[in-house]
């Protein structure tokens, strides 16, 4: 069974109260935050190389992601996938989720295999839309399901449970498909100095907009839908009286705000 | 930057009709479609839109006259038992065939589970720009509708345009808008055909449903929100804010530690970009760090009173009060506390 896992490095979401917007240029300012593999990949990378250890097969990482972040990239051959493949060009800057599933969907094309199972994390921590792996599910007219776990794999079906609001829906979904993986469903292992090294040797495939013969006017700033404008840094401060005193006290206090805030107590 | 982009852009036609999804579960119309449509009469009213709902579901009268009755002037709906329980090829289809008829200009859907994956997905059908997420909605000095995302986990917020491409697809979590009474208006009502879903041999089986346990006060209803954050250390400790929370007929919540640690059950318990955003009167979090991903849940909040050990707690900044000691320690005082004053309030029975 063949596998490809889509991932993408981001800025490390522990180190967001370092961001900061420049007053004059309104741009963001992400200096001293460095990039690490989206956490929620890795639960995707995980699911893979299970489904593979049952399966047999192969596991293909691939990213639309700038040359300089190749190292997290790595991370997944680390864990153990098979191969990796950065989609990479000047062309492909500015992409929103549309051209970037639309880039996404060229070099899984471009790659020439069929691939049963399309997995991805459930969101980037820095965008967080969690749009792109429906919008690449769309175009390669593959079914998809989001945010799934215990997924099971036989006789050309995959089988999930997709959480909603209200419980748990299960799927029986024909192959080919594509999978947003749950959060906390599975456990990403940990990587071992030897598996870093291992990985060392693996060669990462650059794909161009040339090799995919993308349709220039779907991919990058040029083929989004959507414009960004201004950034704004909200300011969310408030007074911080202090409440002091014994644990009593400060329990007393409480319970008078909260009275005249409005509640019953 | 932006005045230039702005100059920049084809013109495309004005803001004439909103669209808003309505999603129901098990006969009930969720609270995600009041809000976006107050949302939507707020910003658009006075400047000849026209209101329009979508739904998409099993034939149900009541459902019907709900929406007739909630200040649309057109309704779209597609009937059909396919439509039941969420099914990512029906539904869809639906809300594309549904979406094609009514041609809005703006497509306002709920980001619940089922919801995120629709608009997506109908940005790549219709081939337009998809605004996940919103935490706003404004319109622009020239008439244009202004999407307002958090990124970085609400660190910042950023403006998105749809300029060339209709419909303009946002979606907004439920709770981000308050639902306001809005009057009925005369509303012509569509029924647009379910043949397309009968064709579509699907790939999706559904093949169970587990339902969720319901369980206590949810956080967006309470007027007291109390909050268990990893400085919360232990379930015993979480389980004293447990009957904080109940002693003062609020909700307990949690940030992502606690949910990942057990103590809440699900992210319908979390606060914060992932979870649930929540403005109750009254906002009570021990041992919470403060980051963004979390404040965001909690700005609109009347008042955010902070227990943590750390002076230099992030959380501080943006609390009402802050008070710097123990969780454990504070709750149990508080769980005393509340436990004594009910006591005088209960009716005395004659010594
Ligand atoms: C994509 C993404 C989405 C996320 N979404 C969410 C979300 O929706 N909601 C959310 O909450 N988080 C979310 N997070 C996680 C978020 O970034 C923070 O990691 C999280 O909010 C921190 O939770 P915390 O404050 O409970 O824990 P910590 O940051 O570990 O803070 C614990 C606090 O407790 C204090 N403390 C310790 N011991 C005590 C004590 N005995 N008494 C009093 N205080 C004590 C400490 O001083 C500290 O301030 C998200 C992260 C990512 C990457």
């Amino acid at each position: 069974m063949n596998i490809i896992v889509c991932v993408k490095p981001v800025p490390d979401p522990e180190k967001y109260h370092l961001l900061k917007i420049d007053t004059k240029t309104k741009r963001l300012i992400r200096e001293g935050i460095p990039t690490i593999l989206n956490p929620c990949d890795r639960t995707a990378v995980e699911a893979a190389l299970q489904l593979k250890e049952t399966h047999g097969g192969k596991v293909v990482i691939l990213s639309m992601a700038p040359l300089f972040s190749q190292d997290r990239i790595r991370e997944a051959l680390a864990m153990g996938a098979d191969e990796a493949y950065i989609a990479c060009d000047a062309l492909f800057a500015g992409a929103d989720t549309f051209s970037t599933s639309y880039t996404l969907m060229k070099a899984i094309e471009a790659l020439g295999v069929r691939f049963d199972l399309i997995l991805t994390g459930t969101e980037s921590a820095d965008g967080a839309t969690a749009n792109v792996p429906t919008q690449l599910a769309e175009w390669l007219s593959y079914p998809h399901a989001t945010g799934v776990s215990d997924i099971e794999v036989r006789d050309g079906y995959a089988t999930v449970r997709k959480k909603i609001e209200q419980g748990r829906i299960g799927y029986r979904i024909k192959l080919p498909v594509l999978l947003s993986v749950e959060k906390n469903a599975y456990r990403p292992r940990l990587i071992s100095a030897m598996n870093v090294i291992g990985a060392g040797k693996k060669t990462i495939g650059i794909l161009t907009a040339e090799t995919l013969g993308v349709d220039e006017c779907r991919v990058g700033l040029k083929g989004s839908p959507t414009r960004a404008g201004e950034l704004i840094q909200l300011d969310l401060r408030r007074a911080g009286r202090e409440i002091s005193g014994e644990p009593e006290e400060i329990a007393r206090r409480i319970v008078d705000i909260a009275k005249k805030s409005g509640v019953n107590c | 930057m932006r005045q230039g982009f702005l100059k920049e852009r084809r013109w495309i036609v004005a803001i004439k009709k909103i669209l808003i999804y309505a999603e129901v579960f098990d006969g009930v119309l969720l609270p995600g479609y009041r809000e976006l449509l107050s949302k939507a009469k707020e910003i658009f009213q006075g400047r000849g839109a026209v209101f329009a709902a979508a739904y998409a579901g099993p034939r149900n009268a009541v459902i019907a006259e709900e929406l007739r009755q909630s200040g649309i002037h057109e309704l779209y709906v597609m009937n059909s038992p396919l439509l039941d329980l969420y099914h990512p090829e029906y539904h869809l289809t639906a809300l594309e065939m549904i979406v094609r008829e009514a041609d809005p200009d703006v497509l306002l859907i709920t980001a619940t589970r089922a919801g995120e994956e629709m608009s997506a997905a109908l940005g790549v059908r219709l081939k337009t720009g998809v605004t996940a997420h919103c935490a706003d909605l404004v319109l622009s000095g020239d008439g244009e509708l202004t999407q307002m995302v958090p990124a970085f986990g609400g660190k910042v917020v950023g403006e998105i345009f749809t300029p060339t491409t209709r419909p303009r697809i946002a979606s907004v979590k439920s709770g981000t808008f308050m639902a306001a009474d809005l009057d009925a208006e005369e509303c012509r009502e569509t029924e647009v055909s379910a043949a397309p879903l009968d064709a579509l041999n699907p790939s999706v089986e559904i093949v169970g449903f587990e339902k969720r346990a319901t369980k206590k006060m949810p956080i967006t209803a309470a007027d007291v929100v109390i909050c268990g954050g990893y400085g919360v250390a232990t379930r015993e400790n979480f389980r004293i804010l447990e009957e904080v929370a109940e002693q003062l007929s609020g909700a307990i919540g949690g940030t992502r530690p606690a949910l990942d640690a057990g103590w809440i059950e699900d992210e319908s318990g979390m606060i914060g970009t992932s979870g649930r955003t929540v403005r109750p009167k009254v906002y009570i979090g021990f041992g919470v760090s403060g980051a963004a991903h979390h404040v965001c849940g909690i700005k609109d909040a009347g008042t955010i009173i902070s227990v943590n050990q750390d002076p230099d707690a992030e959380i501080f900044e943006v609390s009402d009060y802050k008070a710097i000691g123990d969780a454990r320690a504070v709750a149990q005082a508080l769980r005393a506390h509340l436990a004594r004053s009910g006591d005088e309030t209960a009716p005395r029975i004659n010594p």
